[in-house]
């Protein structure tokens, strides 16, 4: 259990700490631009009307593809990183007892390898299908008469897309536990999360939709908070309370991964292909 | 005790004096703290006392599968002039589209303000123009082309007449044209059964007083320009179309599957129509006004936003610029695929655009548009200036009008409000404005200008912010009453950019008016740039000084309590002079302000105080608007870092490695 909670509070730290090495450029930037020298500081970004936002977004324009583009890159770089305490959590989570901790950080490393597969293969089946919907989501656009009417066909072949992507999601996350409960590699296991998904549906997507509905909840929550709490005010106390919500809500998206991933070592553990 | 006729006459004075007196002593205490309001120092001129000089009584059938319109009827012409006309210049605007030679299609791109090509032909064929007072000859066999220069050129016709026309006499002429359609470009044209008929009949090039004609080949940055007149046009369509129009509708009737409807408008420069079997209307009347709404399905909402716009611009527009003197106003979205018909004004009419999903995320674009186009009544119909020669004039105006009023009206949101951020328009515009400040100078006609991207920057964005700029400087009151001044004196008339200044000066007084023509004829920039601060203690003076033949070499001792002088340099950057406060804001967070200007090219900031100076801030309220580079308008000895820019993107950051990430 101890051991379980360290894992969840290294994924939370690693994350957030991969987050803020992303942004130090883009802050060092706008650092760049003098918005330090007024008294307000940075809080003027955040003013209501935006023209110093607007100011500042058009003196870094030029600055703004390639910053956001490396931006981009690292954060796919700490995705990649990010699978070590994944894979560690896995392993937490399916521990009955706590074994010694040079074997289970044996088991961490050993399981990356089927883990990364297990990733990009899931990624690569979410996009083929994604884009396969959106030309799909294009086409009966075009065939539907009247603008609402088409623009909604269209968003439904869309959404349609985007809950085959959400599947695939699951059985990756299936065939990820399956890695790590059964010592399968990377195509058997997504195989596993396929079948697993396959057989189970309904239990999966139960176990699933409850703590993703309630991520969205959190999130959602704390953007409404943070217009509340108004970060253009002069109160530092604000800023404050502003970066303890947002990391609170970070660690709880923490929580609630885990707990998708309880159940899916469960699903994992418990499906035997029918006979 | 007898009562004479000549008692109660005095009586009657007496008591109307002192009802006169209650009455001067009420208004007197009422108004002393009342700020200015707008006033109308001009008298405001209705529809009918306007000249009719050039008036058109036409029937249109239009042919709803061929997209063509068989036009005939008369053109009525008052030469107003001080001059004898020999000839007359007619716009046949639809022949930009007829081939590739034309100025239009041969712009760069092909494209026109909007962006789009044209994507089928159109043109304009006159069949016959006949001039009843000059013996009824077809005089339209003996045309050349208005711009010998643009041979090829078929949107700018001379007719010669066989006789000059002298001031004051009259012309009648019976035309006969057709004019097909192209696809929807440049707020024109047919998309499927939607139609919208601008610029479709041969129009006359406005004359001046001197006798001047005012004509040109279409160019595709420019717009329009026209006498006043009344236009009074029968239309007709097949009977499931719903019609809008220029005007007010007289009659409708329906009869062997088709529509006709007669549509007539006093004191206007242009006549256009839309018909569509696809119209949902609405009905309002809005300040007096019976506003004429029509959308298509699904637009709703649209429809709540636009109406919302007018019942917000219409009043506004009538106190501050004078009253809309038409009974009518009918607001066309057109649909989707004829998105390019949106956002465009003609005189009662005017057309908006948008998705259905528009607002749903906290944009305000159908709003902005709406408001934008409306405006327009005023800077282009009731004021009508030269739009090819002086584009800035009605969309600059306009482009002020509708900022203010996006903001008076939504607030600091009024361009997008959601996701925790608030944009406004004129903080966008401001931006606009600064980054293509110097392309050209604003006063260009249209076709001068390097391209429309520079247009739009410069004429519109530049132009409001430079209005809104006056106003935080000199006084909103003061730049709206200047305006309305300027649009009442030159109402149902065609003022120049001289006048506008003229009117401005009048109420913002001559520093205003210099700034204004630097401004907007020199490519007048300005930027306040904040360097150098410095803080010292304040000491007596040290070294070795001679006194009554003794030499004595005095230390440096600080003053007690301490002290210290603070120095900063403001400087200014560009050919423009506002005054400015300064801001110095010392140690313990206490705000000074002091005054500049703004004449020389520096000012030197020196503050006595017992705390050294953390930050010099020039125009801390951004009165400003026009100031080129906000970022250098502070100075601090120890800048902040922007913690609250990388809390918020390190926040962003790892949710979406959250998305992306295992």
């Amino acid at each position: 259990m101890k051991r379980r909670t360290a894992m969840i509070v290294l994924d939370f730290a690693l994350r957030s700490a991969f987050g803020l090495l992303v942004a130090l450029p883009l802050a060092a930037t706008v650092a760049g631009t003098a918005i330090g020298q007024f008294p307000e500081g940075d809080r003027l970004l955040f003013a209501p009307g935006g023209v110093y936002l607007t100011e500042v977004t058009r003196l870094l324009l030029p600055a703004l593809p390639p910053l956001l583009t490396s931006s981009l890159l690292t954060t796919l770089a700490f995705s990649l990183l990010l699978v070590l305490p994944h894979s560690a959590l896995l392993v937490a989570l399916s521990e009955t007892t706590e074994s010694p901790r040079a074997a289970f950080w044996g088991r961490a490393l050993e399981r990356v390898p089927t883990l990364l597969a297990v990733t990009a293969l899931a990624l690569l089946a979410e996009l083929a299908l994604l884009l396969v919907f959106a030309g799909l989501a294009g086409m009966v656009g075009r065939a539907v008469a009247g603008e609402r009417s088409a623009d909604l066909a269209a968003a439904v072949v869309l959404v349609i897309g985007v809950a085959l992507a959400a599947a695939v999601g699951l059985a990756r996350d299936l065939g990820r536990a399956a890695a790590v409960t059964r010592d399968l590699d990377g195509i058997e296991a997504l195989r596993h999360g396929v079948r697993t998904l396959a057989g189970r549906a309904s239990t999966a997507f139960l176990s699933w939709v409850g703590p993703s509905l309630l991520s969205i909840i959190i999130v959602a929550a704390a953007a409404l908070f943070t217009g509340v709490l108004d970060a253009s005010r002069p109160d530092a106390w604000r800023s404050g309370l502003i970066l303890v919500l947002h990391q609170v809500t970070l660690f709880a998206l923490a929580w609630c991964r885990a707990l998708w991933l309880s159940s899916s070592l469960a699903l994992s553990a418990g499906f035997n292909r029918p006979s | 005790l007898s009562l004479r006729p000549s008692h109660l006459r005095d009586l009657a004075l007496a008591a109307g004096a002192f009802v006169l007196c209650l009455w001067l002593g009420q208004a007197a205490h009422a108004g002393s703290p009342a700020p200015p309001t707008p006033v109308a120092p001009v008298p405001e001129r209705e529809p009918g006392s306007v000249p009719k000089v050039a008036s058109y009584t036409l029937t249109a059938r239009l042919d709803a599968g061929e997209h063509r319109i068989d036009g005939r009827g008369t053109i009525d012409f008052l030469n107003t002039t001080r001059a004898p006309l020999k000839a007359l210049y007619f716009h046949l605007y639809l022949n930009a589209f007829k081939h590739e030679k034309s100025v239009f299609l041969r712009s760069p791109f092909g494209e026109g303000r909007g962006g789009a090509r044209a994507a089928e032909w159109g043109y304009i064929d006159v069949k016959s123009l006949r001039a009843r007072e000059l013996g009824g000859v077809d005089l339209w066999p003996t045309r050349t082309s208005g711009s010998p220069e643009e041979p090829d050129d078929e949107t700018d016709v001379r007719v010669a007449l066989p006789r000059a026309l002298e001031p004051g006499a009259r012309l009648t002429l019976d035309v006969e044209f057709t004019s097909k359609l192209p696809r929807v470009v440049l707020r024109t044209g047919y998309a499927g059964s939607f139609h919208l008929a601008g610029q479709w009949f041969p129009k006359l090039a406005r004359v001046d007083e001197g006798g001047t004609h005012h004509h040109f080949p279409f160019h595709p940055q420019a717009e329009f320009f026209a006498d006043y007149g009344t236009y009074d046009v029968t239309i007709d369509v097949p009977d499931d179309m719903i019609v809008g129009a220029t005007g007010s509708r007289l009659a409708s009737r329906k009869s062997g599957g088709r529509r006709v409807e007669r549509y007539r408008a006093e004191a206007v420069h242009d006549f256009a129509f839309t018909a569509w079997n696809g119209f949902l209307e609405r009905n309002r009347t809005i300040d007096g006004v019976a506003v004429r709404m029509l959308y298509p399905s699904g637009h709703d909402r649209n429809a709540d936003a636009t109406l919302s716009a007018v019942e917000a611009t219409l009043p506004r527009g009538s106190k501050l610029y004078g009253r809309y003197p038409y009974p009518t106003l009918t607001i066309v979205h057109p649909p989707e695929e004829a998105a390019q018909a949106g956002g465009m004004e003609y005189p009662t009419l005017i057309t908006t655009g948008g998705h259905w999903f528009s607002g749903l995320f906290g944009d305000r674009s159908v709003e902005a548009v709406t408001i934008h186009e409306l405006y327009h009544q005023w800077f282009y119909g009731l004021v009508a200036t030269d739009e090819t020669r002086s584009p800035f004039l009605d969309e600059g105006l306009t482009s002020y009008a509708e900022l203010r009023t996006l903001d008076v009206t939504y607030g600091p949101g009024s361009l997008f409000h959601g996701f925790g951020l608030e944009l406004s328009a004129s903080g966008l515009a401001r931006a606009f404005s600064a980054k293509r400040g110097e392309d050209a100078p604003l006063t260009l006609p249209a076709r001068e200008f390097p391209g429309f991207r520079a247009l739009a920057a410069l004429v519109y964005s530049r132009t409001a912010t430079i209005l809104e700029t006056l106003a935080r400087v000199y006084g909103r009151d003061a730049l709206e009453r200047g305006l309305g001044n300027f649009a009442r004196r030159h109402r149902f008339a065609h003022p120049r950019p001289v006048d506008l200044i003229e009117a401005l000066e009048g109420e913002l007084g001559s520093d205003a008016a210099r700034v204004l023509e630097v401004a907007l004829h020199h490519r007048g920039r300005v930027d306040y740039v904040v360097r150098d601060l410095v803080n010292a203690k304040e000491r007596s003076p040290a070294g070795i000084f001679d006194q009554a033949g003794k030499r004595e070499t005095v230390t440096e001792t600080p003053t007690v309590p301490e002290r210290f002088r603070a120095r900063a340099v403001v400087y200014r950057h560009g050919s423009l002079t506002f005054p400015v406060d300064i801001a110095l804001v010392d140690e313990q967070g206490t705000v000074t302000r002091k005054k500049w200007d703004g004449v020389g090219h520096f000012h030197v900031v020196e503050h006595r105080g017992p705390s050294p100076i953390a930050r010099v801030v020039v125009d801390p309220d951004q009165r400003v608007l026009l100031d080129d580079d906000l970022m250098n308008n502070a100075v601090a000895t120890a800048p902040s870092y922007p913690f609250r820019t990388l809390e918020r993107a390190s926040y962003a950051a790892t949710l979406s490695l959250s998305l992306l990430g295992p």
